[in-house]
């Protein structure tokens, strides 16, 4: 067990089954589905909130019940938690820039840094106008057979692909 | 705030989280390389660990609701016309960036330097988001299907889709070598 979490990879059947398992996990014991893009949402909100005093009022935007901070943003902290832990047991070391990245648009961080913000800003609006990402669509709508799930994998696949083989050409 | 509430929303959020985190950093999920080689069909990883969460967990919130210990939470809902806008322009930056919202903030854990600045642009995307939600809400309005699940828009039990998934699930891992 124990070298088992050192491993630097494990099969994607084992993961897969692991978020699954996870996914069922948060819905019985917690009544929460797992989903990332609303904690953006909320931090976003939370931050310009403190910062611009008639942010609410003046976008009319409405937060559900409750603290702003939910168990969402608690999720989004313990994802970063669990990434390094994980990295940490088994010594994974990241590439500094991509290698497909950089076979196409060279070795400037700088560029890697341009390109990763704004793929983050394009992500994250996406992920709002459909109200989830690939956590909360794709595996929890999907677990659950919804049509919003399986419409969002199509159209993510479907643009995903056709990004991917305009901008990367070398190193595939 | 009551202990309970710090029980169940931050403990409880953390460790679901960490938990995600750790596997989706154990899947390699959290790279770049392998999200961006999926959709260069170079590697399968993405899919395979999407299939199998979809198909373990699809069982297990089906057979746990047939026998009434929980009920189908509210992610089963129409496809509205933000999922299809939404999603297109997902895909777009998910290839950008070459992670989507989680998988970036594992990465960001793992050390990748240039997921913290796909974390920044994501809060940017969110602000902006909220900015202009007025003009965006009518799109979750417009309703693209009345279906909630995709079984109920084929008139079949959900038993029968998950059998299925599962057959192509196997098939995929079996033919499918990266």
């Amino acid at each position: 067990m124990q070298t088992m979490l050192k491993e630097k990879r494990w099969p994607p059947y084992l993961v897969g089954t692991g978020i699954g398992l996870l996914g069922l996990a948060t819905i019985v014991l917690m009544h929460e589905t797992l989903g990332a893009s609303s904690a953006f949402e909320r931090f976003s909100a939370a931050l310009y909130a403190l910062l611009f005093p008639g942010f609410y009022k003046a976008t009319g935007f409405q937060v559900d019940s409750g603290s702003i901070i939910n168990w969402y943003c608690y999720f989004v902290i313990g994802i970063l938690i669990g990434g390094w832990l994980s990295a940490k047991l088994s010594g994974f070391t990241p590439q500094r820039i991509p290698s497909v990245w950089q076979d196409n648009f060279g070795p400037s961080f700088f560029k890697r840094a341009i390109g990763a913000f704004i793929g983050g800003f394009i992500l994250m609006m996406g992920a709002r106008i459909a109200r989830g990402c690939t956590s909360g669509h794709a595996i929890s709508g999907g677990m659950h057979l919804a049509t919003a799930g399986w419409l969002f994998m199509i159209a993510i696949f479907a643009s995903g692909i056709l990004t991917a083989h305009i901008l990367y050409r070398k190193g595939r | 705030m009551s202990g309970l509430y710090i029980l169940n929303t931050v403990a409880g959020g953390l460790i679901a989280g960490i938990v995600f985190g750790f596997l989706l950093q154990k899947g390699g999920v959290s790279q770049f390389n392998v999200i961006v080689r999926q959709f260069l069909f170079t590697d399968f990883t993405v899919i395979k660990v999407m299939l199998t969460a979809i198909v373990v967990g699809g069982l297990g919130v089906y057979t746990l609701n047939y026998f009434d210990i929980i009920p189908l939470l509210d992610v089963a809902v129409p496809a509205h016309l933000g999922v299809l806008i939404g999603g297109l322009l997902f895909g777009v930056g998910m290839a950008t960036l070459g992670l989507c919202p989680g998988t970036c903030v594992a990465a960001a854990g793992q050390g990748s330097r240039d997921a913290w600045f796909g974390i920044l642009g994501m809060l940017k995307g969110a602000a902006v988001f909220i900015t202009l939600y007025p003009w965006i809400k009518g799109m979750h309005g417009i309703i693209l299907t009345h279906a909630a699940t995709v079984w109920q828009l084929l008139g079949v039990s959900p038993f029968l889709l998950l059998g299925i998934l599962l057959v192509g699930t196997v098939l995929f891992f079996k033919f499918i070598r990266d």
